[in-house]
């Protein structure tokens, strides 16, 4: 995002626009993010909702010294999840039904899309946790390489190395080709 | 050397993904790019085009309006409790017997709990009313129309959240409460500027082929006992409060008057308002279903003309 710095800065002066267009930039990517993570809508609804009352909180801690801001949220949003997988003790159930997608008016294509995207979830979920992440940030949270690294404190080239591995794991789950 | 090979490979899937994730190139032109990796690469790639459906994973629309006003709430939240200046401009004993005589009336936990109410939910009518004592307790003329800005950004809110859920008539109420601060915070600037508090009116007709908007009664509040100077006239302060505040004046000293530091925040905001309300609405416009079109239209039209309106009153007084 264009200006991001500026209105980073001006978010930790609070200024309500600059923080309300960075919760528009990030809301999706957020969301998508932590859903292929936990597979499950209200669950992940809840948990983004945090993650941005929890960044507008602490946002006057963050400090660029070269961490991206993209980077600072994803990792509040991973801290997060990690405390919600810990205190739920059991792995709920898949919950895809419902996860809703960008619209489409095509019913065929639909159908498709969403056994998917169900295929794609449940196929993450063979991957190891690390690998997982990398998914996760790189497919639904639309992080670059470089991004990614910086929210799991990995090199690029173990990002890479992960990606790659994650991509043959998928392959052999999925299926495909 | 395999190490070096397994790195190198690693680099070209990467930027291969990074241009697939953002739709710069497709598979076969990936391929194209790398042809001596080409079948390496190929079935990773189509696994990749597959992940990336996920994309498509959106929240539902509801969630997302429910989540977008809860956080306005929370950032202005976050801004009241850091300025504190609301309660600094009042003389003590008026606060508390306000205060007293609203917790009385409401009952304070109603009033808290009804803070992020929707117009849709039985609270909201305690959150209006929270709001009109908020209002009443701001002694200055500057204080209430920054107050004011500050909730016709809540109802821009509200109006986002109701046009996502098709509530056409409780759109249509909360445009005109919309309507309802810009007009005061237009009045307001007026009686900074001395004079007198003009008036203008900013709702427009809608202009729409469309079905026409049932204008619904006002919101309910028989529930509610009335409040002290809750009659909308009321809440305008006379030119006469806008003497400078001591406290203020103390913490300003030998900086810009507190009046014209006031109307320069004041200014700031609206503008702000001027520049994202508007956009905003016509945002939800494109999603929203037909029936509260009508009711959009007309609040991106009185937030275009009613702000540039209250811009101009400023830079008049300036």
């Amino acid at each position: 995002m264009q200006n991001e710095e500026s209105l980073v800065r001006r978010a930790q002066q609070r200024d309500q626009e600059a923080f309300a267009r960075l919760y528009e930039a990030y809301f999706d990517k957020i969301y998508r993010y932590i859903a292929l993570k936990i597979g499950n809508k209200m669950e992940a609804e809840d948990l983004t909702q945090q993650v941005f009352i929890k960044a507008l909180k602490s946002i006057s801690s963050f400090n660029w010294k070269g961490v991206p801001f993209s980077a600072w949220l994803f990792r509040i949003a991973h801290n997060q999840m990690v405390d919600y997988l810990r205190k739920r003790a059991k792995r709920a159930s898949v919950s895809i039904d419902g996860l809703p997608m960008a619209s489409n008016d095509d019913p065929q294509l639909l159908t498709e899309q969403r056994i998917d995207i169900e295929q794609v979830i449940l196929a993450t979920e063979q991957l190891t946790k690390a690998q997982r992440e990398v998914v996760s940030l790189r497919f639904g949270g639309g992080l670059s390489t470089a991004e990614v690294a910086r929210v799991m404190s990995k090199s690029t080239g173990a990002i890479k190395a992960l990606q790659h591995s994650a991509v043959v794991a998928l392959r052999k789950t999925l299926a495909v080709a | 050397m395999m190490n070096k090979r397994n790195k190198e490979f690693d680099n070209i899937l990467d930027e291969c993904l990074g241009q697939l994730l953002s739709g710069e190139k497709s598979v076969e032109e990936c391929l194209e790019s790398y042809p001596a990796e080409a079948t390496e690469l190929k079935p990773l790639l189509q696994v990749a085009a597959v992940t990336r459906q996920v994309s498509a994973i959106t929240p539902r629309a509801e969630f997302r309006a429910r989540a977008r006003y809860q956080f306005h709430v929370a950032l202005q939240e976050a801004e009241d409790s850091r300025s504190h200046r609301f309660f600094s401009w009042q003389s003590r004993w008026a606060t508390v017997v306000t205060a007293i005589v609203a917790i009385l009336v409401i009952g304070s936990g109603t009033v808290a709990a009804a803070g992020n109410s929707m117009p849709d939910t039985p609270l909201y009518p305690v959150k209006l009313a929270a709001e009109q004592v908020q209002l009443t307790l701001t002694s200055s003329s500057l204080g209430k129309a920054e107050f004011n800005a500050k909730l016709a950004d809540r109802r821009v809110s509200e109006i986002l959240y109701l046009a996502d859920k098709g509530k056409q008539q409780q759109v249509v109420a909360t445009v005109q409460r919309l309507d309802g601060h810009i007009v005061q915070i237009a009045g307001l600037v007026g009686a900074v500027a001395g004079g007198g508090g003009k008036e203008v009116m900013l709702v427009p007709a809608p202009a729409t082929s469309e079905a026409p908007v049932a204008v619904p009664p006002p919101m309910p509040r028989a529930e509610l006992a009335p409040l002290p100077n809750e009659a909308p006239g009321k809440t305008q302060g006379p030119p006469a409060e806008l003497a400078p505040v001591p406290e203020a004046a103390t913490e300003d000293a030998g900086k810009a008057p507190p009046q014209a530091k006031g109307q320069a925040k004041l200014k700031e905001t609206v503008q702000s308002h001027a520049a994202n309300h508007p956009d905003r609405l016509r945002a939800a416009l494109k999603t929203a279903p037909a029936s509260v079109r009508p009711a959009l239209r007309q609040a991106i039209s009185l937030t275009e003309t009613g702000y540039a309106q209250v811009l101009s009153a400023i830079e008049g007084s300036e």
